[in-house]
């Protein structure tokens, strides 16, 4: 689809604004998100990263409405839900649907792979059993599965197989969006690749969108057109994917590019040689002052420990918050 | 450089109730001294197998025939004392999942220097004078404080650390590494990867690094072994990893990972699944029912040619110089 077209219909699927997570713990309140104000739109797909511990999983448990917010709403298509009855978020949670990282562990073991693939549908009591036996496997023909895998169990299917399993329930009521969480990360190379392409294609073939949560980042801009950078719990950097992987500005997200193990052309991408992991890392429970990042930081001064940088618009849609932005961008 | 390790003619099979694994058939591959050797495949390809076979870590059902010569001695043919003091003292090991070999209610100190005392290389006082000089070159900030501590009062990456400065400690020659960078964050990654580079380095110590992952083994390693199916596909210098690659398995492989520059677009895949080694396997080419260049002769199974020298691949196409 050409991006005019796109760009003229870019509506809002769901909105966070303002989200907070808190979780209370045996040495005090952990932080897990705060500050968490994202637009997922309709047709382009949002990438969240960061690494583990930066909260990224729990905005995605939140946006589903799994985990109540400590603070913030949740919008979809115009609608607050995060103020909504239990009893009146069936609807939303037809809209939203899940794909985990573990496919094996996120099957029922003791039902068939079309009885896996059937269940959101007698849940939400679509269709009858005839109509249900039929969208079963319309799904698993859209998700390359052959129909003689109906009756097999999730064990004798191999792990891009039981991903694909996981795939088709998740579509089977139609969603909206569709949240990956490290979807592909637990995959063979080769399987990953066979997903990445699954996924890209069902997108434009059935106007999919999707939240992936990944570590990735080479997957990220594969199916992604947002991005955002998390870490300790906030966004540090947001916008357009073409734009962060072209002039990443945030020295994190700098890092995160450089620790990637990767090819380029013909030869290896060296090994990173300012190290940011260094030897301790913050936790969320003991945030640091200021910017969270400058423990770690290579450009930190005296500014970042006292000061939270502000959130600052570089180009349209190019968010980050940083102090020394423009350093990041020219000397990192 | 001389041959540190050589295995010959490897094959393991494990027994179960309901089926034999063949998952080695036919490995032979060698780690010179000093050197860094990656074996790279993915899940299945029997490539922790084929290097759980040398230090003799194998669960009891497994039965191994073949060669698996370290420094002079054939390791098949010592016995269980004669093993235990070759382990921890001359190979070192370190995992993937590294709070799954730790014991929890040790403080982590005491961990480290087991090698030492178990070896009587040293005196408990100067165990720990050497533990805690290892920990702070691995990069343990307060050795000294951290060295009482307990393994579930550090991070992921900090065990990692921990789980290198113990097989190190007795300063093995050959130090096998089993994915130990896999459950960790990139940015720990790169850390750990550049941290065992320089200590291989200076140790002089051969490294056997298994990954799925061939950037990483690029990364690291001088040579790289790629598996599939209990077999060696290819065996290859890393400088010519990408550009000189032969074999369609790796062809397709390299392909398939996502790039991080260039157009956006469908990647290129390997169609299939890996081969199951516990199904018999085929007689022909392992490889050839996901092989988009699989010609007739591929139904006899081909050997590892000698491509060039310091590269092998087990496929037809190397005798006719490859694909294009």
């Amino acid at each position: 689809m050409p991006e005019a077209v796109l760009s003229v219909s870019r509506q809002a699927l769901v909105e966070l604004r303002g989200v907070k997570k808190t979780f209370s713990t045996s040495r005090g309140e952990l932080i897990a998100c705060e500050n968490i104000n994202m637009t997922i739109e309709k047709g382009r797909s949002f990438g969240l990263v960061g690494e583990s511990g930066s909260g990224k999983s729990t905005v995605m448990r939140v946006l589903q409405l799994l985990l109540p917010a400590t603070e913030g709403q949740i919008w979809m298509n115009g609608v607050n839900v995060s103020g909504l009855p239990p009893r009146k978020l069936k609807s939303y949670r037809r809209n939203v649907q899940f794909v985990a990282q573990d496919p094996f562990g996120s099957l029922f073991p003791h039902f068939s792979v079309g009885k896996n693939i059937a269940e959101p549908l007698k849940i939400h009591k679509v269709g009858g059993k005839a109509e249900q036996l039929e969208r079963t496997l319309d799904l698993m023909e859209s998700v390359g599965l052959a129909p003689d895998l109906y009756s097999k169990f999730p064990h004798e299917l191999s792990g891009g197989q039981q991903q694909r399993v996981a795939i088709a329930r998740a579509l089977a009521l139609s969603p909206q969006l569709l949240v990956l969480d490290e979807a592909v990360a637990s995959l063979d190379v080769s399987i990953q690749a066979q997903i990445l392409n699954l996924l890209q294609e069902m997108k434009t073939r059935m106007g999919l969108t999707y939240a992936f949560v990944s570590h990735n980042l080479a997957a990220v801009r594969l199916l992604c057109e947002d991005i955002a950078v998390m870490y300790l719990g906030r966004i540090v950097e947001a916008g357009p994917s073409s734009e962060i992987f072209k002039n990443p500005s945030h020295p994190y997200t700098k890092a995160l590019f450089q620790a990637i193990p990767a090819f380029i052309g013909d030869e290896v991408k060296p090994l990173p040689t300012t190290p940011i992991a260094r030897r301790d890392r913050p936790s969320a429970i003991n945030r640091p002052s200021g910017c969270a990042f400058h423990t770690r930081c290579p450009l930190a001064t005296d500014v970042c420990k006292s000061v939270a940088p502000e959130w600052t618009e570089l180009t349209p849609g190019h968010h980050v918050a940083c102090h020394h932005a423009d350093e990041a961008q020219r000397h990192l | 450089m001389t041959p540190l390790l050589q295995i010959k003619d490897l094959s393991i099979q494990f027994r179960t109730d309901e089926a034999t694994v063949n998952a080695i058939n036919g490995v032979n591959l060698t780690v010179p001294a000093g050197g860094a050797v990656a074996i790279v495949g993915e899940s299945g390809s029997g490539k922790s197998t084929v290097m759980m076979a040398a230090p003799r870590l194998l669960p009891g059902n497994a039965v191994v025939h073949g060669e698996i010569w370290f420094d002079g001695r054939d390791l098949m043919t010592l016995n269980e004392k004669q093993m235990r003091s070759l382990r921890g003292r001359e190979i070192g090991v370190i995992f993937q999942n590294p709070t799954a070999y730790l014991n929890p209610t040790k403080t982590i100190g005491q961990q480290i220097v087991e090698p030492l005392l178990y070896h009587h290389i040293a005196s408990a006082k100067r165990a720990k004078e050497e533990a805690i000089d290892l920990l702070d070159q691995v990069g343990i900030g307060d050795p000294r404080g951290r060295f009482d501590m307990y393994p579930f009062e550090f991070s992921g990456g900090m065990l990692q650390r921990v789980m290198i400065a113990m097989a190190l400690i007795a300063s093995p020659k050959l130090l096998i590494a089993d994915e130990p960078t896999t459950a960790l964050d990139v940015t720990v990654q790169a850390e750990i990867l550049m941290l065992l580079k320089k200590l291989q380095r200076e140790r002089g110590m051969a490294l056997v690094f298994v990954t799925h992952d061939l950037a990483v083994a690029a990364q690291l390693c001088d040579e790289v072994y790629v598996m599939y199916g209990g077999m060696v596909m290819e065996h290859l210098p890393v400088p010519q990893l990408v550009r000189a690659s032969k074999h369609p398995y790796l062809r397709g492989l390299i392909q398939s990972i996502p790039p991080l520059d260039g157009p956006v677009e469908p990647l290129p895949y390997i169609p299939g699944n890996p081969i199951s080694t516990t199904r018999p396997l085929p007689a022909g080419c392992i490889f050839a029912e996901r092989c988009a260049a699989k010609m007739s002769v591929c139904e006899k199974r081909p050997p590892l040619i000698d491509f060039d020298q310091q590269h092998q691949v087990a496929c037809w196409l190397a005798e006719k110089g490859g694909i294009a």
